[in-house]
């Protein structure tokens, strides 16, 4: 009798335990990217820790995500230090154009602090290019800071 | 005499070979600094695409080349995110395996920084690996 049990739930236990195999491979596979549900919170988070120049602000806009597509961890960190990066160069040229030394002094300033976000750090070369455009503009070249914007930055300079 | 003639003929052959050296240098010029990594990200499972987060930067114009080394069983897609209309894979994308060779994927100025995004076909494929690696020149 007990037999005749086992032989009629096996097919049943097996397919529940196929499924929970696929669950279980499915969620491994996802662990490294951002939790979409709780994007508010995790773009809140990536301003809070990114600073902008005095009378800037982040635009939404850029923390859009498509449907259907995953980020992997530190995404949104990642576009708030891009989007931060563009206005604190759009700073210090528009100080070096107003020949405002403080402006550009303050600018220069978190240039250094930059130097340590994952934006910089993640891969040395991209890091490297960055302090060129950086070390460029501090010998009054603002060649540098002016093609990066052009290349990169869209409507992010203010 | 001989000897003026034999410094006409060297400044000859110097203006003779300069056009060349020029394109030499300016050849080289285009590609330096350029540098190749190995870049690894994953692919989920059921078709969506994952936006690999590191942020690169090109320094010659016409790249990033890539090379993939390795893909998910199934047809992958990657692709620079360059594309005007915002979405990652309409233009500018490269198909593995089909394209495995080394290829050019958009087609950048120099200077521009780019993320990368892969994903795959097979909806329903759980089973194989969900990575993927490749050497990225840029």
């Amino acid at each position: 009798m007990q037999g005749s049990w086992r032989r009629r739930w096996r097919p049943v236990i097996a397919i529940l335990s196929l499924t929970t195999l696929v669950i279980i491979a499915g969620c491994a596979a996802s662990g490294d990217v951002e939790d979409l549900s709780n994007a508010t919170s995790l773009i809140a988070s990536a301003e809070s820790r990114t600073p902008l120049p005095p009378g800037s602000h982040f635009d939404a806009s850029g923390f859009v995500t498509q449907s259907g597509v995953s980020y992997q961890s530190g995404w949104f960190l990642s576009v708030a230090e891009s989007e931060a990066q563009c206005k604190w160069y759009g700073y210090w040229l528009q100080g070096f154009n107003a020949d405002d030394t403080t402006q550009m002094d303050a600018a220069q300033a978190t240039f250094k602090l930059m130097d340590s976000w994952p934006l910089y750090t993640d891969d040395p070369q991209t890091g490297q290019y960055f302090d060129s455009l950086e070390q460029k503009a501090e010998l009054g070249d603002p060649t540098g800071l002016q093609q990066f914007i052009s290349a990169n930055c869209g409507g992010f300079t203010n | 005499m001989a000897s003026k003639l034999g410094r006409l003929g060297t400044k000859l052959r110097l203006l003779m070979i300069a056009p060349i050296i020029g394109v030499v240098l300016l050849a080289t010029a285009g590609s330096a600094g350029a540098a190749t990594t190995s870049v690894a990200g994953n692919v989920s499972n059921g078709g969506g695409a994952v936006v690999y987060s590191t942020e690169r930067c090109t320094t010659f114009t016409g790249g990033p080349d890539m090379q993939i080394t390795s893909w998910p069983g199934s047809t992958m897609y990657i692709a620079p995110n360059i594309d005007d209309n915002g979405s990652w894979f309409t233009e500018n994308y490269v198909t593995y395996p089909q394209n495995s060779g080394k290829k050019a994927f958009g087609d950048l100025v120099a200077g521009t920084c780019f993320h990368i995004a892969a994903h795959r076909d097979a909806t329903w494929d759980f089973w194989d690996t969900s990575t993927w690696g490749g050497n990225l020149t840029y």
